[in-house]
């Protein structure tokens, strides 16, 4: 549905101040799928989702969306706006609008031309699935909200668009664990169909159970793309440590390499901690009632 | 060394016409001290570091720093601040030339700003961009770099609001345990906002906000034991973290210790566990 194909890109090419960010970097989408994408920072993942959605012209290799070439012959840009959409990391940089109801609707009334009903209605519907409090702040100026308010409300303006890919660039910093929780229960909710998801995340407990694959960056290079269950039992250290793999998978791996547990590598805490037990049980610590 | 006291504290945005963030607010930091501060989005962590930074004055009460009430201006010399959004706080388009910008306003001779700027670039792991443009840099990047530019300054008291949220995984395990390890060393103040409970763990205290109320101070192991305050501050318990009470059950550690990975492998430790794979029948 939406590929990178061999990218590669460098800012400021060929002044002193020229940096490589990517370097010859494919990835696929295919429909209905959702990818991860992590690595440390400065690795090029930002760079990487705004060549897919079409905000930079990658100087090397080409995006293509529906078998389409992004960049055609004739140097015109093949548009992919409402299908392909991004979430920037600073939610604040795509505002425009005085109120916060003018911000949200402005892509469904002006962009697609909908009813004033139809598009309250469908406003409503998804502020309503991420706990969105839109009557209560459709007057306020977007930039007047907090910043975990802010983040919500340009994922409502996008959602509302019903693209068919969505490339979220962080979509959980500065969140609390109970938003974060609620961010991602949309995002499972919102995949369905043929809707693909790109998320570039860090907090990689909250995604590894339920996205279908990963992709690692490690400076500019794509140096790892797999299943989750893949990448937590990968016995590259590099990939791990360029991954960061959270604790919990960490200790899981280092349970079952001890031989402590035959299992799979888990990202799931109850299971892990089963793994936990009976290796502490095995060792002989035992529970203090039961001594 | 700075110590920080609020008393009765009482702070609004637009006075008389909204309930106040903080009212007859009371706490106090030891000079030296690395304080977390929790507490849901709205619930006044980062009115409280502005105040504290003498960026917002309260409308009752006062605030000492030092022992006595300074004014913004004196309050610089102790204090560096940085906020979560680093875009609106790089001021200058090299990387380096940014750190130095901090240390050119306390006027500092170029020889000891060379030094500084290096070694903070360094400790952020960005030296290496030293010359690149601050507009190249990624989010986590920048976030680095602007703590890098608060490092720098070597003041006795940081104030850093939210200050890793865009830095992914291991580096911000890197950048939390280097900050400690600073904090360690130079006695320096620290009071640290956070989103995050893996990140406030690593304090050696912790106060919960919420709707400008305190509503926790103690150790941060206690707050794990309190699960219902943790839930309702919208905070979830890392995973690792989590296991906890099941090792306290078997007398491994303190109920109110909070425990890591490193803790966790150290246990597993025994004769038969080697990294090539050696299997044990359970």
């Amino acid at each position: 549905m939406l590929e990178a194909v061999d990218i590669s890109h460098t800012f400021s090419e060929s002044t002193p101040f020229s940096r490589q960010v990517l370097n010859g970097v494919g990835l696929k989408l295919v429909p209905g799928e959702v990818v991860l994408l992590t690595g440390p920072s400065g690795s090029g993942k930002t760079t990487l989702a705004r060549i897919l959605a079409g905000l930079v012209r990658p100087e090397q290799g080409t995006v293509r969306f529906n078998g389409e070439d992004l960049y055609g012959s004739n140097g015109r840009r093949f548009a992919t706006t409402d299908r392909v959409v991004l979430a920037s990391q600073y939610p604040e940089r795509q505002f425009f609008a005085n109120t916060v109801w003018d911000e949200l609707s402005w892509g469904l009334r002006v962009g697609l031309g909908m009813e004033r009903s139809d598009v309250s209605r469908r406003l409503r519907r998804i502020s309503e699935d991420i706990a969105f409090p839109l009557a209560q702040l459709a007057d306020r100026s977007p930039r007047s909200l907090s910043s975990g308010q802010q983040r919500k409300a340009a994922l409502v303006s996008l959602l509302a668009l019903e693209p068919q890919v969505l490339i979220l660039d962080e979509p959980l910093a500065g969140l609390n664990a109970r938003e974060r929780r609620r961010v991602v229960s949309l995002l499972q909710h919102w995949n369905r169909g043929d809707r693909s998801m790109l998320v570039i995340a860090h907090e990689l407990e909250l995604f590894l159970g339920w996205v279908g694959r990963v992709a690692v960056m490690g400076a500019g290079r794509l140096i790892f793309c797999g299943s989750p269950t893949e990448l937590c039992q990968s016995s590259d250290p590099a990939v791990r440590r360029t991954a960061s793999l959270p604790p919990i998978v960490e200790l899981s791996y280092s349970l079952r390499q001890c031989g402590f547990s035959k299992g799979p590598v888990s990202a799931d805490s109850a299971t892990v901690r089963q793994q936990l037990e009976k290796a502490l049980t095995h060792l002989g610590y035992n529970l203090e009632a039961d001594t | 060394m700075v110590s920080i006291e609020l008393n009765k504290v009482t702070f609004s945005y637009q006075d008389g016409a909204e309930e106040p963030v903080f009212a007859d607010f009371d706490l106090r930091i030891t000079a030296g001290e690395w304080v977390a501060i929790v507490g849901p989005s709205g619930s006044g962590k980062t009115t409280l570091l502005k105040l504290m930074k003498g960026l917002l004055q309260p409308q009752a009460g006062e605030i000492r720093i030092n022992g006595s009430v300074l004014a913004a201006r004196e309050l610089n010399h102790l204090a560096a601040c940085i906020f979560a959004n680093p875009e609106n706080q790089i001021v200058s388009p090299v990387v380096a030339e940014d750190v130095a910008f901090g240390l050119e306003n306390m006027g500092l001779t170029p020889e000891t700003i060379q030094i500084r700027v290096e070694e903070a670039l360094r400790y952020v792991d960005l030296y290496e961009r030293a010359a690149h443009f601050s507009h190249h840099l990624s989010g986590g990047e920048q976030q680095r770099l602007i703590l890098a530019g608060a490092l720098a300054q070597q003041k006795g008291c940081l104030l850093l609001d939210d200050p890793l949220c865009m830095v992914a995984g291991r580096s911000r395990a890197e950048i939390l345990n280097l900050l400690k390890d600073i904090q360690a060393r130079e006695s320096c103040t620290m009071v640290h906002s956070t989103h995050l409970l893996e990140e406030a763990l690593l304090a050696q205290r912790l106060v919960a906000l919420d709707n400008g109320v305190l509503v926790f101070d103690d150790s941060p192991g206690r707050l794990l034991q309190e699960k219902e305050l943790v839930n309702q501050l919208g905070l979830e318990v890392p995973a690792i973290a989590d296991l906890g009470e099941m090792l306290a059950r078997r007398g491994l550690v303190e109920p109110d210790e909070v425990v890591t990975l490193e803790h966790l492998l150290e246990l597993l430790t025994v004769p038969g566990c080697t990294q090539d794979n050696e299997k044990i029948e359970i």
